[in-house]
């Protein structure tokens, strides 16, 4: 499995991260957050090499001006954790199948394979887990088509 | 073949097959089923047991409304044989129009426009979707009623969209949400972004709206969409013929939206399963859109409609339900594999359509699709055998006959009764301090400015738009109705507004229906739709109406429905209805209030001459039209005071058609460069008072009220009566002081009286019948707190 990581390169155009640090204090009364930061992730089911993927992602996914990629490491080292929401197996991943459709375009050839999309919410936040899971649960994923995961930094 | 055995299971077994199966039919439904298969000595398979889950449901059948229904009014005991029948086919019917070219019987109702061009108009729900994921049910709410546009008639270009939503306050104490439900401010949040993502998207402006808060929305949100579309004239007939093949044409089929149209009949509850919500996908329904109206100029199908509740089990079902029709499953273009045939069969996926193609044109089509980026597969053939045919890779897998499919559903026998409910009287003392009442009423989330809303959504797109969302000077206060251009090389619009208002369900469903018709053609008035041609289309959201309490609300919401339509002269086109809006678990059972959307369509022939909402120039006079009569019951100022006593507020036809059809008539004929009327406003939830503030701070200008002119109906001391009485059909008109005698002339024999003038000192200042002012605001600090409760 093979991950893009697409983000702003400037943190005052992550308006997604802007919203979800104002949201989560006016909407969930939760203080302490000291930044979001947003990102989406592609994830790719099938090989391609090094090169290709490196190809793909800097010219089908990220628009030089405003957007960075990685295809490796996180894309933003400094957070406390972050939070990774993503479809249901079963649900329709829209984002996922017109990705496809880029690569396929962009090589001029059939991919067999799937790619399903993810968003990363990356926190620096020094807030308790009942915190975090309310981030989640009542803000970034609806569970009855998506699902999360938590990771801790380090 | 895949057997679901029926034949020998006794009442309860059957009961407990619908429920295990999700299919939402009763006993009677069940024993039908049962007694038919029994005939034909063998079981039905499981697509067969699908397909007439999914034709008979409540969403595509209606059944509530044709129901056989034994009505008790006040111990009086009717029948009524279909609410639609007898209410609003029949009003329909009664208005005998000349311009009504198709109703009823298509995706949308269909109106005369031009000498080229006809206007379908469509309103629909996407309710329990939206109640589950927020976001994804609205934007396939929109998606869904743009392709019932699409599937009009031959095809309707679309080319405006509205959307009404009634939500719990967004500031709900978080203990008050039910478990499982998600807390209002989210519902809110996601469903705009919902609708703002899909319409801006496709490229379809957004021009009105409401929205409506109650606390009985909390486990059930409403999110009413609506389209209208173009559509040239001749191509408002369609039939599949025998032979053409079963194409359809854009995205693929997954297992999203599997039994939505069954779910619909089912209370919510606290589990629910992530296959009951579309996923909605606005390129590719654009794209489908483009390939779809080349190809109707082309004349390339002979029929089409929209894969929406039921997917292809109810599309094709209807359209070969004269002739026939064999499909083979298998080829249908699928986003994954591992479906089984019935998935495919009864699968909700956004963004297909079915045509009925010749098999000559399949080329063309082909093309087309081709170069619109879209897809389009052969899935089957319409034939003359009165049988629904399945196969999957050549085997059969069921077989029904039409006349069973379509007329085999037994009419439901349904209980209701209605008892008049005892009128309380107002005990509050006047109160002392009407600025800040105004300011609070101002502050009231449905009064409150929605810019923050509507501000997310492209209203220009397309570029007719010429009666806009907001109005005013700086372009931030929202205009009655708004009015959009199809065609760009004529001055003709279409006006389209709303009326809508669940509170006085709570006291009179009659009257809650007759006030909302008569607000919806008072805002296409206000801007200038001519009367004699506005149509109607209503949009029914109710609780279960199993219970006969909640049917008898609904039979006398569908009386005020038939007795405002007639009296209006203004028709229904079209409809749908959304029950079983509720939500159980075993601590709590929380129904929403009966509410409908009436949507108004109007044509207004030279939209140069539209008249908006701001006041226009200081030392105008101001003039009220209508009679205001003592009418607090379950308004906003008896909601902010917490009471809902005082008389509901009645529609009273006679004044009020006289009133609509002089203003329609001046605003028709008045010089669009020099205006009679400079500005015309409806006067709704919190009364002329909130209106005239409204009119002030649009245009930061001010006014000048005197309440002893004011025309009341009766006789009473109470200046809060006046001020905030929600009495329908009255209007706040600026009028040019130039032409005031024409004014006046014009209106002779309507109930009218100036009450004041517009002024440049930036207050409203109001006074009170002993002669002293009992308001005196600057309207900067009236318009801060209108601002300010949704300003998120």
């Amino acid at each position: 499995m093979r991950k893009i990581e697409v983000a702003f390169s400037d943190s005052k155009l992550d308006s997604v991260g802007i919203f979800a640090k104002t949201d989560i204090k006016d909407d969930l009364l939760i203080s302490g957050i000291e930044n979001v930061s947003f990102s989406e992730l592609y994830y790719l089911d099938f090989e391609l090499d090094e090169k290709t993927i490196e190809q793909i992602a800097s010219n089908v996914f990220t628009d030089p001006l405003v957007q960075k990629y990685s295809t490796g490491n996180n894309l933003i080292p400094d957070f406390d954790f972050y939070i990774e929401v993503e479809l249901h197996r079963d649900v329709t991943d829209n984002l996922g199948i017109i990705a496809h459709e880029g690569i396929e375009d962009y090589l001029g050839e059939k991919i067999n394979g799937e790619i399903r999309s993810a968003k990363r919410f990356y926190f620096k936040a020094k807030i308790s887990p009942q915190d975090i899971e309310r981030i989640a649960k009542e803000y970034l994923a609806n569970e009855i088509i998506e699902t999360y995961k938590v990771v801790k930094s380090g | 073949m895949d057997e679901i055995k029926i034949s020998n299971l006794q009442d309860q077994e059957l009961l407990l097959l619908s429920k295990k199966m999700l299919l939402s039919l009763d006993l009677n439904e069940m024993k039908t089923i049962k007694t038919y298969y029994k005939k034909l000595a063998r079981e039905p398979t499981r697509i067969e047991i699908e397909t007439l889950a999914q034709t008979w449901s409540e969403h595509c059948k209606h059944k509530t409304f044709n129901a056989q229904i034994n009505y008790a009014e006040n111990g009086e005991n009717k029948k009524i044989n279909s609410l639609f029948k007898t209410y609003i086919k029949a009003a329909t019917e009664k208005s005998k129009k000349t311009w009504l070219v198709s109703v009823f019987s298509d995706n949308a109702g269909i109106i005369k426009f031009n000498s080229k061009y006809n206007i379908a108009m469509k309103a629909e729900t996407h309710n329990h979707p939206s109640a589950l994921d927020p976001y994804g049910g609205a934007n396939t709410g929109v998606g869904g009623v743009i392709r019932d546009i699409l599937g009009a008639g031959l095809g309707a270009k679309p080319f405006a969209n509205t959307d009404v939503f009634c939500f719990a306050p967004h500031d709900m104490q978080k203990e008050k949400v039910p478990r499982g439900v998600l807390h209002p401010k989210r519902i809110f949040k996601g469903v705009r972004s919902g609708v703002a993502d899909y319409g801006n998207r496709i490229g379809i402006p957004t021009v009105n709206g409401a929205i409506i808060f109650d606390e009985g929305y909390v486990a059930n949100p409403l999110v009413y969409c609506g389209t209208v579309g173009l559509i040239p004239k001749g191509m408002e007939k369609k039939k599949a013929k025998p032979g053409d093949k079963i194409v359809v044409l854009g995205a693929r089929t997954g297992r999203d939206g599997i039994h939505g149209a069954t779910f619909s009949s089912i209370d919510l509850n606290e589990s629910a399963s992530s296959s009951a919500v579309q996923i909605g996908n606005p390129i590719e329904e654009r794209k489908m859109m483009d390939a779809l109206i080349k190809a109707r100029d082309q004349k390339l199908y002979s029929a089409i409609t929209d894969c929406g509740a039921g997917g292809f089990s109810s599309a094709i079902g209807e359209m070969g339900c004269q002739i026939g029709a064999r499909v083979d499953l298998e080829k249908a273009p699928l986003k994954y594999k591992g479906l089984s045939a019935w998935e495919i069969w009864v699968s909700e996926s956004q963004e297909r359509m079915v045509l009925s193609v010749p098999e000559k044109n399949l080329q063309k089509l082909s093309e087309i699709c081709e170069i619109e980026g879209t897809q389009m597969a052969v899935i089957g053939e319409f034939t003359n055998t009165k049988k629904l045919e399945l196969f999957y890779n050549n085997e059969l897998l069921g077989e029904i006959k039409m006349e069973f499919l379509h007329q085999g559903l037994p009419q439901k026998q349904m209980n209701a009764k209605w008892n008049t409910k005892a009128q309380k009287e107002i005990r509050n003392l006047p109160p002392t301090n009407y600025g800040q009442i105004l300011k609070q009423l101002l502050a009231m989330p449905n009064i409150a400015s929605k810019e923050s809303t509507v501000r997310k959504y492209d209203h220009e797109v397309g570029g007719g738009t010429v009666g806009k969302p907001f109005v005013g000077e700086q372009n931030d206060c929202p205009a009655d109705a708004a009015i959009v251009r199809p065609l760009l090389d004529d001055w003709a619009g279409a006006v389209i507004s709303n009326g809508i208002n669940p509170l006085y369900s709570k006291l009179d469903p009659y009257h809650m229906a007759t006030l909302s018709i008569d607000e919806a053609i008072r805002n296409a008035l206000c801007v200038g739709a001519h009367f004699e041609s506005i149509v109607l289309l209503d949009n029914f959201c109710w609780a279960n109406p199993e219970r006969e309490e909640t049917l008898g609300e609904l039979v006398r919401a569908c009386m005020g429905c038939y007795d405002a339509s007639v009296a209006f002269k203004t028709p229904f086109i079209s409809g749908k209805d959304s029950l079983y809006n509720e939500y159980n678990s075993e601590n709590s059972k929380i129904a929403i209030p009966g509410t409908l959307l009436i949507s108004a369509l109007g044509i207004i022939t030279d939209s140069k001459k539209k008249v908006s909402m701001p006041f226009k120039h200081a030392a105008n006079p101001i003039y009220i039209l209508g009679n205001t009569y003592c009418e607090l019951g379950a308004s906003h100022f008896g909601k902010l005071i917490g009471s809902t006593a005082g008389s509901i507020p009645k529609v009273r036809f006679k004044d009020a058609v006289k009133t609509f059809s002089k203003l329609s008539a001046l605003l028709k004929k008045q010089n669009p460069n020099s205006k009679i009327i400079k500005a015309c406003h409806d006067c709704s939830e919190g009364g002329i008072a909130v209106a005239i503030s409204e009119m002030a701070f649009s245009n930061t200008l001010g006014a000048q009220i005197d309440l002893r002119k004011m025309r009341v109906g009766e006789r009473t001391s109470r200046e809060d009566f006046i001020l905030f009485s929600e009495s329908p059909s009255r209007f706040i008109v600026e009028v040019d002081i130039s032409q005031k005698k024409k004014f006046e002339d014009a209106m002779k024999g309507v109930v009218f009286s100036q009450i004041g003038t517009v002024t440049k000192n930036g207050k409203l200042q109001i006074t009170g019948l002993a002669g002293t002012k009992i308001i005196d605001e600057q309207i900067s600090t009236l318009k801060a707190a209108w601002k300010k409760t949704l300003g998120w």
